[in-house]
């Protein structure tokens, strides 16, 4: 078993040139996808290190079979694929929680399609999934210096980039007119309720970003509203006078406007109304918060603690 | 340090380097170590001495065992690790009738049809050794550069792209150099974009090619 990241690529080529062998309509089809998205996933991880790979154990012989060092007495055993995927989540910053979620339904229904008697792809129709399924392609292969056309050759990068179009336009479209729809609405309304409004998302907004939020200027309504995202990258820690300074990249994924109501959803949709950029969450931590400390003076906290720890101490106890 | 560039800008140029006058295995050492880091086989060893025999002993299926004193088809060397050694430094004092055959894979691409050319991106083998298996494509990538990997010994087409290259490779003409043995001779290729082969040996002379790998 090779845990290295080109045989593990290469193999989910070979996968995926089996996929395309078949009809697109046929199940045979999204278990083939399905299985070569898995690998795919497993050499964007290799990328970062075969280590990630192995399963951890006791004795580490999992990682000393990725380190080429193991034994041919001791079995190697890898880590789950849904555990491949959160660590794509968390090591690759464009594979985000919606393809997470994309990526997991369609190794869910490989499982079901391997493990039970039922027709997993039969009822999980490939225009369903195929869009999500080459954002995933793509953004895996990025990662590792790759390309669509390196996975799955010249005819079928075409088509997956056709179709990746497609769907980029139609978040395009879809913001648009939803930012348009809420500019409408919000300009016919009275002066003094749009002021009322603005104020009210700027207070509104002043709140959330002490709760790490960020603030930024509202696509439809010009008012101040808050963006809220998935962190991705290492974590910054600072200890200066003013207590411990965390600092965390952001990649913004949700926006909401109390002013106008306009809340978009989805990286890509973000973009599209220009406020997409990443940006960095600073929190600031008291050196107790941070360290989790308590004050031996202080009896309420020591309880609580001891509670939450020990709940079951006063239970009826028959002994 | 002036030859040493020489050599290194003709091995990026052409592919290969033929050296006189190099003999002792201290001599091949000190010249490996100027031009890379040697990476022992593994089997542990910096030099290996190359026998032809008639392969009885050898593992089944490497060349030794399949082809004895007989030609040695072209191929990679190491073909069985992911990125193969970047250069293989091989070294003889005594003169041999025994050639070396060596190919450059760019004169090999370029014969192909253009079609086939382009498929020799999708071509994917599977790599098979007594210790392991996995799948390699014939065009690997090592950050910019890219090299060829094909051994028939252990690699076997695993999809159509790489059937096809192997019947082009063996019904179709291409440049081959021959490399001859004239005493006090070393030969340097490198092993990413050169096939080499070895050419029919004579049982009773006596053979011994020194071998080194480069990174």
């Amino acid at each position: 078993m090779s845990w290295e990241r080109e045989p593990l690529f290469t193999k989910s080529r070979l996968f995926f040139e089996k996929a395309y062998d078949e009809d697109k309509e046929k199940p045979f089809f999204g278990l083939w996808c399905a299985m070569g998205l898995e690998l795919l996933a497993r050499s964007a991880i290799a990328k970062v290190s075969p280590t990630l790979l192995a399963e951890p154990e006791r004795d580490h012989q999992n990682l000393l079979h990725a380190l080429n060092l193991g034994t041919s007495k001791t079995q190697r055993k890898s880590v789950a694929t849904i555990q491949v995927l959160s660590l794509c989540q968390t090591l690759i910053i464009e594979f985000t929680d919606a393809e997470f979620k994309v990526a997991s339904a369609i190794i869910n229904r490989r499982n079901e399609e391997l493990h039970s008697g039922g027709a997993a792809f039969e009822e999980y129709p490939t225009q369903q999934w195929i869009s999500g399924f080459y954002k995933c392609c793509k953004i895996l292969c990025e990662f590792q210096n790759e390309t669509l056309k390196s996975l799955l050759g010249e005819e079928i990068k075409k088509e997956a980039e056709t179709i990746l179009a497609a769907v980029a336009e139609e978040v395009i479209g879809k913001t648009k007119s939803l930012i348009a729809a809420h500019k409408k609405v919000f300009d016919g309304k009275e002066s003094i309720e749009k002021i009322s409004l603005k104020e009210i998302a700027q207070n509104n907004s002043e709140e959330l970003a002490s709760k790490g939020h960020h603030r930024v200027e509202c696509p439809a309504c010009d008012c101040t509203a808050t963006i809220l995202g998935e962190p991705y990258g290492k974590t910054n820690v600072e200890h200066t006078d003013e207590g411990i300074v965390v600092r965390q990249s952001i990649l913004p994924t949700k926006f909401a406007c109390l002013a106008c109501g306009l809340k978009l959803n989805g990286y890509n949709a973000l973009s599209a109304a220009s406020i997409g950029n990443h940006y960095n969450r600073r929190i600031t931590y008291s050196p107790e918060d941070y360290y989790d400390l308590i004050n031996p003076e202080d009896y309420d906290a020591i309880k609580e603690r001891y509670d939450e720890f020990a709940p079951d101490y006063d239970e009826w106890n028959n002994e | 340090m002036k030859i040493i560039n020489l050599v290194k800008e003709r091995l990026n140029k052409v592919g290969w380097i033929e050296i006189e006058n190099l003999s002792t295995v201290d001599e091949l050492i000190t010249f490996a170590r100027s031009i890379g880091e040697i990476i022992p086989h593994p089997n542990g060893k910096l030099i290996n001495d190359l026998i032809p025999n008639n392969g009885q002993k050898s593992i089944p299926g490497t060349f030794s065992n399949r082809f004895g004193y007989g030609q040695f088809p072209l191929h990679t060397d190491t073909a069985f690790w992911v990125n193969p050694v970047r250069y293989i430094l091989f070294g003889i004092e005594e003169i041999s009738c025994c050639t070396t055959h060596v190919a450059l894979a760019s004169d090999i691409f370029n014969r192909l049809e253009i079609q086939d050319r382009k498929d020799i991106e999708r071509a994917i083998f599977k790599v098979k050794t007594v210790n392991k298996q996995f799948y390699s494509p014939l065009i690997f990538k090592d950050y910019t550069t890219n090299g060829i990997k094909y051994d028939p010994s252990c690699m076997t087409p695993a999809n159509k792209f790489a059937e096809r290259f192997v019947k082009n490779i063996l019904d179709m003409d291409f440049p081959v150099s021959e490399i001859k043995w004239s005493g006090k001779k070393a030969l340097i290729i490198d092993n990413w974009k050169v096939l080499h082969g070895r050419g029919k040996a004579l049982p009773n002379e006596k053979r011994e090619l020194k071998r080194i790998y480069l990174k």
